[in-house]
């Protein structure tokens, strides 16, 4: 009786949990799948045939090819310029607690938690009430920059919690300058956290489309460019391409898994304190 | 053990307070070349703030730090020649033995690379880790990991070594070692080590000095016999080792010799050389518990302190009496286990004495008369 009553429970746990993650890859083994359909017509939604020939030609969409560029060209320089601000955020804040430190843990909260259409607007505002410089690239990089610091900074924050600083003052005992410090004891023990963090940085510009609408001007990013494509043609090459970031971003993630299992950082957070008293 | 006389670390009037609270009360000192200096007190005495200003990374609030006859008050610690080893030993986890021991030699020096293996090898052996530079120090043992603290501290050949508790994470039989071991390689290079302890066993066995500090005020600077002996205060008196604190009032002064009285009306003859004490002063005797001795319970010459016995302790070779006088104030005595009279049972009435010279006097009240807590019998046992 109750180990039919467990197995029951165990593979109704089995069936909901397979549910669940049904539910999230769906869409994306739909994406992947129709990167293969050889549609008729401008629309890729009804599937077909199966062909290879999208694949031997994912960048025949030139204005599509272009915008994905462009994406990952932002998304490089916006990443680099988030991860080195907010990297120097969450070391200061983790640190030490200093006059405004609450404050400034508040404020980055606050982009999370603010719509991203009042984020958006807000900006272009902005942007519209001055005359340096005008809507594109270099705005679209300013807006991504703002988002992603704050994802970076709590990233790298939780990630170098429980980081033990006496390793600084030990540094700075046998003689070391804080820089010299910084770049072989305290940089190398934090990098996983920060490479973690710059992954979702880069994660989170690629794919944003609301705050890049308001701020982008005549530049079309990918997310933009399908947007704007889809009301004439959806043609299969834009799953190729979502395919081919999926595949990156998988790639991305299994290597930052396998390497984190190894990481020596782990091992830098303080062990708990063992005190043997008689 | 070249010149003792010179000074290697000199606190001047030294005062740390963070607000309101003062953490270090002028802190008046200096500690000699090749010295082993304990600071002593219980956590929250201000020992590792002391320790921590002649690092570096603590700055006086007042006062002057002096290296070398330097003054180094508001010199940052990497620009400072002592280096510290710490209490979870702060070893680099992500360089193994050899980068973590080189990493002072390489931060200072202008040296090739070829003298600083040459160094860091050296320092290895003296530390007995020269099989393991290839090592990771999670790939060590907490004993293991301690020496390699120690080797990379003293590779930079400092003018003194800071320890921070050392040997607080270890467990005992490791930290017994490790007493030994420090003691052997401070010996063999020289230089001043202080060292930081909250346990009086620590220091009593490790040190040539000890500064016994309590709530930020350094009560008592002296070798481990001085402060046994002659403890300049009740906390020394209470903290370091056990003993027995009476009140007492001062019924005449002669000669060397005090004639007190205390509280139940037991008359106790101190020899003493202070001048200072008047009659009809508070005073505390203080008694050893390894000075005493059981007598059956009639009293002789010479006076002793009756009692029923309440617990007897074997301890190996030494027994611990326990003696609850008529007012209930406990009394501790520790004795010989091998040559203890048969009549000493529990529940008899007996009578502590002792030798003439075993009763030494304190100014003021204790705030409780009889034995103090801390039963450290290894403290009597390392004197």
């Amino acid at each position: 009786m109750n180990t039919l009553r467990s197995r029951i429970a165990r593979m109704s746990l089995n069936v909901f949990a397979g549910l669940g993650l049904i539910y999230l890859f769906l869409p994306i083994f739909f994406i992947v799948l129709f990167s293969f359909n050889k549609p008729k017509g401008k629309y890729n939604i009804v599937w077909q045939e199966f062909t290879f020939d999208n694949w031997l030609d994912p960048f025949s969409q030139k204005s599509l090819t272009a915008a994905l560029w462009v994406s990952l060209r932002i998304g490089a320089l916006a990443t680099a310029i988030s991860t080195v601000l907010g990297s120097m955020i969450a070391l200061a804040l983790s640190r030490r607690t200093f006059k405004g430190s609450s404050a400034i843990n508040l404020l980055l909260v606050l982009p999370l938690t603010t719509p991203e259409i009042v984020l958006g607007s807000s900006l272009a505002t902005l942007f519209l009430n001055q005359t340096y410089i005008n809507f594109g690239f270099v705005t679209v990089v300013i807006a991504h920059v703002m988002f992603q610091v704050s994802f970076v900074a709590l990233t790298v924050r939780a990630r170098i919690r429980g980081f033990d600083w006496t390793l600084e003052q030990a540094a700075a005992d046998l003689g070391s300058t804080p820089q010299r410090t910084f770049r072989l004891v305290t940089f190398p023990l934090i990098l996983p956290g920060v490479l973690a963090a710059a992954l979702l940085a880069f994660a989170l510009s690629i794919d944003d489309f609301i705050i890049t609408f308001f701020n982008a001007g005549s530049t079309a990013t990918f997310p933009l460019q399908i947007y704007g494509a889809a009301r004439v043609q959806i043609p299969p090459q834009i799953n190729v391409l979502a395919s081919m970031v999926l595949l990156f971003s998988v790639a991305l993630l299994v290597v930052g898994a396998t390497r984190g299992q190894r990481s020596e950082a782990a091992k830098a957070m303080k062990r708990p304190k063992i005190k043997i008293r008689k | 053990m070249a010149d003792e006389q010179r000074a290697v670390i000199e606190l001047d009037h030294v005062q740390k307070a963070y607000g309101d609270f003062v953490a270090v009360h002028d802190a008046n000192f200096s500690i000699g070349n090749g010295e082993f200096f304990a600071m002593l007190g219980p956590s929250g005495c201000g020992k590792t703030t002391t320790l921590k200003m002649i690092a570096g990374f603590e700055q006086p609030t007042a006062g002057r730090v002096l290296l070398d006859g330097v003054d180094v008050s508001s010199v940052p610690p990497y620009r400072r020649n002592v280096n510290t080893v710490f209490q979870q030993y702060a070893l680099f986890p992500h360089m193994n033995v050899f980068d973590n021991v080189a990493f002072g030699p390489r931060s200072v020096k202008k040296m090739d690379e070829a003298r600083i293996k040459k160094d860091v090898m050296e320092m290895l052996e003296v530390v007995r880790l020269d099989k393991f530079a290839s090592r990771k120090p999670s790939q060590l043992s907490g004993g293991q990991q301690q020496r390699v603290a120690l080797a990379r501290a003293l590779v930079n050949l400092p003018s003194a070594l800071l320890l921070d508790e050392p040997l607080a994470a270890l467990d005992l039989k490791l930290r017994e070692a490790m007493q030994i071991e420090l003691k052997r390689i401070q010996r063999e290079v020289g230089i001043s080590f202080v060292f930081v302890t909250h346990d009086q066993g620590e220091a009593i066995t490790m040190s040539d000095r000890i500064a016994v500090m309590s709530e930020g005020v350094v009560e008592q600077i002296g070798t481990p016999t001085d402060i046994y002996r002659a403890p300049k205060s009740l906390f020394v008196a209470g903290f370091i080792g056990s003993a027995n604190l009476l009140p007492a009032i001062v019924e005449s002064s002669a000669a060397g010799v005090l004639h007190v009285r205390t509280t139940d009306g037991v008359g106790i003859r101190v020899p003493t050389s202070s001048t200072t004490f008047s009659i009809g002063q508070q005073v505390c005797v203080m008694l050893r518990p390894e000075r005493l001795q059981p007598a059956q319970a009639v009293t002789e010459a010479g006076g002793g302190l009756e009692g029923t016995l309440t617990d007897l302790v074997y301890q190996g070779a030494t027994a611990r009496l326990l003696v609850r006088q008529g007012d209930g104030t406990e009394l501790s005595a520790l004795v010989d286990a091998t040559t203890l009279p048969t009549w000493v049972q529990p529940g008899s009435k007996l009578s502590l004495v002792w030798a003439p010279d075993c009763p030494y006097v304190l100014a003021g009240w204790p705030d409780r008369a009889g034995a103090t807590t801390t039963n450290v019998d290894h403290v009597e046992a390392a004197l």
